[in-house]
């Protein structure tokens, strides 16, 4: 579709997103994190099994972009070390979903959150 | 262009009264379809306003996201002087919206042509993007 602001693959994850938490607020189990900003709003939760990152889920307020960016971070890190979820980084996400530039803070906040909810699974997570 | 215009204008005022009843039915049915969802707040006065447009704002939802979620209909969002916008409508904000509620606002326009079956599917598809998108949301810490 020629002028789409939206790639094919971030219309496919807006559209599914199948890591869509079940409950708004904190999990039973594991860890959650809540940021905001940038016009944008998010609650990262998982768990830690075997020190990889099991269950991760999100809910969030924004842009169908930013949805897409957090669908696309549970789908990519989820069974992963619990370290990935600290390196991740902002611009593979903002390549492979074909992100404009103007949404970076928004993929920024992600970042944030990314990298706190890793942080509380570390410190949680049996040594 | 001025006799067309004419002639386009005494074609409008033929069937004037028509259009505007079938228009005022059709916005009617779409927002007795929609109403009961919880948070919606429509945007404009049923008595006074052109009846081929209806706005309505969804508290809570990001404007850009109901638009890509409401597909396949066409809308628009915010005001009609806002549309190239991306910031919350001023004239939406002017009528005392919050941001939220403005940012929310979806513009629905219907026309001579549009049917009733085709209101029913956009009852449909409206009320389904507004409960996904909630079911989105997250609860602050």
């Amino acid at each position: 579709m020629a002028g789409d602001p939206y790639s094919p693959l971030t219309r496919e994850l807006f559209a599914d997103p199948a890591h869509a938490a079940a409950e708004p607020g904190e999990p039973a189990e594991g860890a959650s994190v809540y940021f905001d900003g940038q016009g944008v709003r998010v609650r990262l939760s998982g768990r830690v099994e075997d020190g990889a990152v099991k269950g991760l889920r999100f809910r969030a307020y924004g842009c169908p972009h930013f949805i897409a960016a957090c669908e696309w971070l549970c789908r990519d890190l989820d069974g992963k070390p619990v370290d990935a979820l600290g390196a991740w980084q902002p611009a593979q996400i903002m390549q492979t979903l074909g992100l404009p530039v103007e949404k970076t803070g928004r993929i920024l906040v992600l970042e944030d959150a990314a990298r706190e909810l890793g942080s509380c699974l570390s410190d949680s997570a049996p040594s | 262009m001025i006799a067309g215009f004419g002639e386009a204008a005494a074609v409008a005022l033929e069937s004037m009264d028509d259009d505007l009843a079938h228009l005022t039915a059709l916005r009617d049915r779409f927002w007795r379809g929609v109403e009961s969802l919880p948070g919606l707040k429509y945007n404009g006065n049923p008595e006074t306003g052109f009846p081929g447009i209806l706005n309505v704002s969804a508290d809570g939802l990001e404007g850009e996201s109901l638009t890509l979620a409401l597909e396949p209909l066409c809308v628009s969002t915010g005001s009609a002087c806002n549309s190239q916008s991306r910031e919350p409508s001023a004239v939406l904000r002017s009528m005392g919206l919050s941001d939220a509620l403005a940012e929310s606002a979806i513009r629905f326009s219907f026309g001579r042509p549009t049917t009733v079956d085709e209101i029913d599917r956009a009852i449909d598809i409206y009320r389904g993007a507004v409960t996904r998108l909630r079911g989105l949301l997250p609860e602050a810490a």
